[in-house]
């Protein structure tokens, strides 16, 4: 049922598009004064995800989007990758990568009214630390053990081990650096905020829309452009898609691969897509049989034909993985030849481990996101020849969390673009820093050992042999068939000028974004 | 009859308190709890034991209903588990938003169904019966994502682009900005409830259009127009009554689909949400609402028929 009424959705849209009169929106070029580039609403639509504005809280990618614009955080990811100082100005590593000082920026106001200071760091820091506060993050900010104010604009973090990557954690949605008042009351911060960012809270309604405006005394001075920015839900994707058009919205966060080819067919609007690092994988419990035999999950890696299955699902959009979660987005991705689709090898590795006359097995899949069923099904169909009998089962997204994730059976994770390779790493293959779904790390504790080095050591050439080894390691012998990376889409129309997508979408930076003077909401 | 009114009011209670104990316990039956969902998969075990007793769901079942009822007789209506808001403000917007739709719609299904099923029941049998007909049916078959669909993508999209696509404006922002939100989905459903109504007051009124006293009144030799509109209109009404009042419990809470293709923040896709959510406070107090306004609406049915009919005595 649902199936179909998706299908109708999007065909619906597909015909409509080749009905539809081109409109162009002219792009004359010329050069911008300063004052051309003031002012202005951008409206941005996304399909889900607005529960709650609380940066210790948020788990979906729309509200950390728009804890981006309400929230400062220590230091900020480009799109190009590089760390760059935010509210931090400068850093140092001291004690071989144990010890980490940020000096902070002076002068940076809260948009309560005042300024501020390396207390409100170490209060942040502390809740998202203290169990009571139930962060989902706790353990992805790096492991610290203790933090404490220098000086007022100066913060010494002081980790259980060397962690070299730790200013480029600072960057990620949790570390949000929030007032000290404001951590007062957690319920509170749902629906109210206490940043010094860009924008300030105008209009929250939770599950509907949030409205920022801009912040007068935002620390970059003439930043940002635009007075106010709506991020709206629309949970059909193929009415947003028609907002878009008609202009009701100038940009879709993240446009459905299946409506992709819209959005580049519409004249004047600006189809955006990045290599990032969001996957889908198919995770195989190896601490019991079938899995536990690494010719059977080889013969079913060796099944998949990549090219096919990026094409299928997401319209070759993306490039093609080695079953490991690294991928060119990241630092210390290395270039490993990509495994080919060999049906014959994956026949006899089969035989070899004693199934010649077939495997079956469940492979469970949740309804959200749609990439997820989509791989299930076509994995079933690759691999059938081969000699494996996958018998699919699809689960909504509530029943998976609470009776598959993480429950040591077969099934399609799904995880978006870290800021670096260390922490996709940790979270997927450490026991203790991660999850481990694959339940690998006790049959492969030299390669846990091997990532483990690789984030305490601060000598460059060494981390990336180390990862090296660890993903030529996970490509042969890992628990996930992780088939492909797929591209970070999204959608403007050609009057937003100077927004770059990057490769974690969720970073939607619009300091510097601006709107042409035939934006729809240019004034008012 | 006033025995009759605290009698149905007193029933209408205990509906109420036993379908706040269904929730709730269904509720607990599904998978996980709202830890687990609020959590997701950034989940570890010691976060979701921090969480339910943050959220009190580590109490025994009994407790926690109890200290909710003991809430709602204080007036607290609870603080929604994943939108960590009062649920008051959450439902708020939601119930106006329902309400405004379900409104329109209902004045809008009356105004087009009742005198096509008058004019169908008049003309039975003939082409213009069959067309009513036909054409009612042609809405009802289509579902509503696809008459809701075609219609954004036809008087929304950037051609025409009569209406706006989706969203909704509060009354504040103008008469104007809030109907303009309102007449697609008000379309939308009301192509799919009018049939009911249609053939509702069709069959009810060639019923009447039957009976004796009508007989009689055609033998006084009043008027066609008369008889219809004067004598056998009001008696014919009383099953499209019915089906309108159930209608209006549908619109305040089981249109999940319209909201959602219309992107309107309604009662319907806040039920889904809580229960997707596993967030009980939220549910409590939604799905009390839409059982309220069914059970509401049916006792309003009743009075209306004896409105209609006054050989209908209630005691």
């Amino acid at each position: 049922m649902t199936g179909s009424r998706r299908d109708f959705l999007r065909t619906s849209a597909a015909l409509a598009a080749l009905a539809w009169p081109l409109t162009t929106v002219g792009a004359p070029a010329r050069a911008w004064a300063q004052g051309d580039k003031q002012g202005g609403l951008l409206r941005i639509s996304a399909t889900f995800g607005l529960s709650t504005l609380n940066p210790l809280a948020h788990i979906s990618g729309a509200e950390w989007m728009a804890t981006r614009w309400l929230y400062s955080n220590l230091t900020r990811l480009t799109p190009k990758r590089d760390v760059v100082p935010d509210l931090a100005e400068s850093w140092t590593a001291g004690d071989g990568g144990r010890v980490w000082t940020f000096k902070l920026r002076r002068g940076v106001q809260f948009h309560v009214g005042r300024e501020v200071v390396a207390d409100d760091v170490v209060a942040t820091m502390q809740t998202i630390l203290d169990p009571k506060t139930a962060s989902p993050y706790r353990g992805e900010i790096g492991p610290i053990d203790r933090v404490e104010a220098v000086d007022k604009s100066t913060v010494r973090f002081t980790l259980r081990g060397p962690f070299a990557d730790f200013p480029a954690i600072m960057t990620v949605p949790v570390a949000r650096i929030v007032a000290r008042e404001g951590l007062g009351d957690l319920k509170a911060l749902a629906a109210k905020e206490f940043g010094s960012g860009p924008f300030r809270l105008r209009e929250f309604v939770p599950g509907d829309h949030v409205t920022v405006e801009r912040f007068a005394h935002y620390y970059r001075s003439g930043r940002p452009f635009l007075d106010a920015v709506t991020l709206k839900v629309f949970p059909e994707p193929a009415t947003e898609l028609t907002a878009f058009r008609a202009r009701e919205t100038d940009m879709i966060w993240d446009v459905s691969p299946d409506l992709y080819p819209q959005i580049t067919a519409t004249a004047g609007a600006n189809a955006l897509a990045v290599p990032g690092g969001t996957f889908a994988n198919v995770i195989m419990p190896t601490d019991k049989p079938p899995f536990s035999d690494n010719r059977v999950r080889e013969a079913l890696k060796y099944t998949v034909d990549r090219t096919a299955m990026l094409a299928a699902i997401n319209g070759g959009q993306g490039e093609l993985a080695n079953d490991h979660p690294v991928s060119t987005a990241y630092a210390f991705h290395a270039r490993l030849p990509i495994r080919t689709p060999d049906l014959g090898k994956a026949r006899s590795l089969l035989r070899e481990a004693g199934h010649g006359s077939g495997l079956s097995f469940k492979l469970f899949a949740a309804s959200s996101p749609p990439i997820r069923e989509k791989m299930a099904v076509i994995l079933k169909e690759m691999a059938r020849p081969a000699g494996f009998d996958i018998d699919v089962e699809v689960l909504a997204y509530d029943r998976y969390l609470a009776q598959v994730w993480n429950k040591g059976v077969p099934y399609i994770g799904f995880y978006a673009t870290r800021p670096t390779a260390d922490a996709i790493l940790m979270k997927l293959y450490h026991p203790k820093e991660g999850l481990d779904e694959g339940r690998w790390a006790p049959s492969h504790p030299e390669a846990i050992h091997l990532l483990e080095q690789a984030r305490e050591t601060l000598d460059v050439e060494r981390r990336r042999r180390s990862y090296a080894t660890f993903q030529k390691v996970s490509r042969d012998d890992g628990p996930f068939v992780l088939p492909f990376f797929r591209n970070e889409l999204s959608g403007s129309w050609g009057y937003v000028r100077d927004f770059t997508l990057n490769a974690s979408n969720f970073e939607v930076d619009l300091e510097d974004v601006w709107l042409t003077a035939d934006a729809p909401r240019k004034k008012g | 009859m006033a025995r009759y009114v605290v009698g149905r009011g007193l029933s209408i209670a205990l509906v109420l308190v036993l379908i706040s104990i269904i929730v709730f316990a269904a509720t607990h039956v599904l998978p996980g709890s709202a830890a687990t969902l609020i959590l997701g998969e950034y989940a570890t075990p010691e976060s979701l034991r921090a969480l339910e007793q943050e959220l009190g769901l580590d109490r025994p079942l009994a407790v926690q209903y109890l200290a909710w009822v003991g809430g709602v007789v204080t007036g607290d209506w609870g603080y929604s588990l994943a939108m960590k808001q009062p649920v008051t403000a959450i439902v708020g917007l939601r119930l106006r938003n329902s309400a405004a739709l379900a409104a329109l719609t209902l004045v809008a299904v009356i105004l087009v169904a009742i005198p096509l099923g008058t004019v169908a029941a008049v003309r039975r049998g003939r082409w213009l019966d069959l067309a009513i007909l036909t054409g009612s049916y042609l809405g009802i078959s289509v579902p509503e994502f696809v008459s809701g669909m075609l219609l954004i993508l036809v008087l929304a999209g950037p051609s025409l682009h009569w209406f706006p696509t989706g969203d909704y404006a509060p009354l504040a922002a103008g008469l104007r900005a809030w109907l303009s939100h309102l007449v697609l989905p008000v379309l939308a459903l009301t192509l799919v409830l009018v049939a009911h109504v249609v053939r509702q007051t069709r069959s009810g009124l060639i019923e009447v259009l039957r009976s004796p006293y009508v007989r009689t009144a055609r033998l006084k030799g009043a008027t066609e127009r008369r008889i219809v509109l004067r004598h056998a209109l009001r008696n014919g009404l009383l099953p499209a009554v019915t089906v309108i009042a159930l209608d209006l419990g549908y619109l305040m809470g089981g249109i999940v689909v319209v909201e959602e293709v219309f992107a309107y923040p309604g009662m319907g896709r806040l039920i889904l949400y809580a229960i997707q959510n596993r967030d009980v406070p939220l549910l409590q107090v939604s799905i009390l609402i839409v059982a309220a306004t069914y059970t509401v609406a049916n006792f309003g049915a009743d009075m209306l028929y004896a409105w209609l009919d006054p050989r209908i005595r209630y005691r």
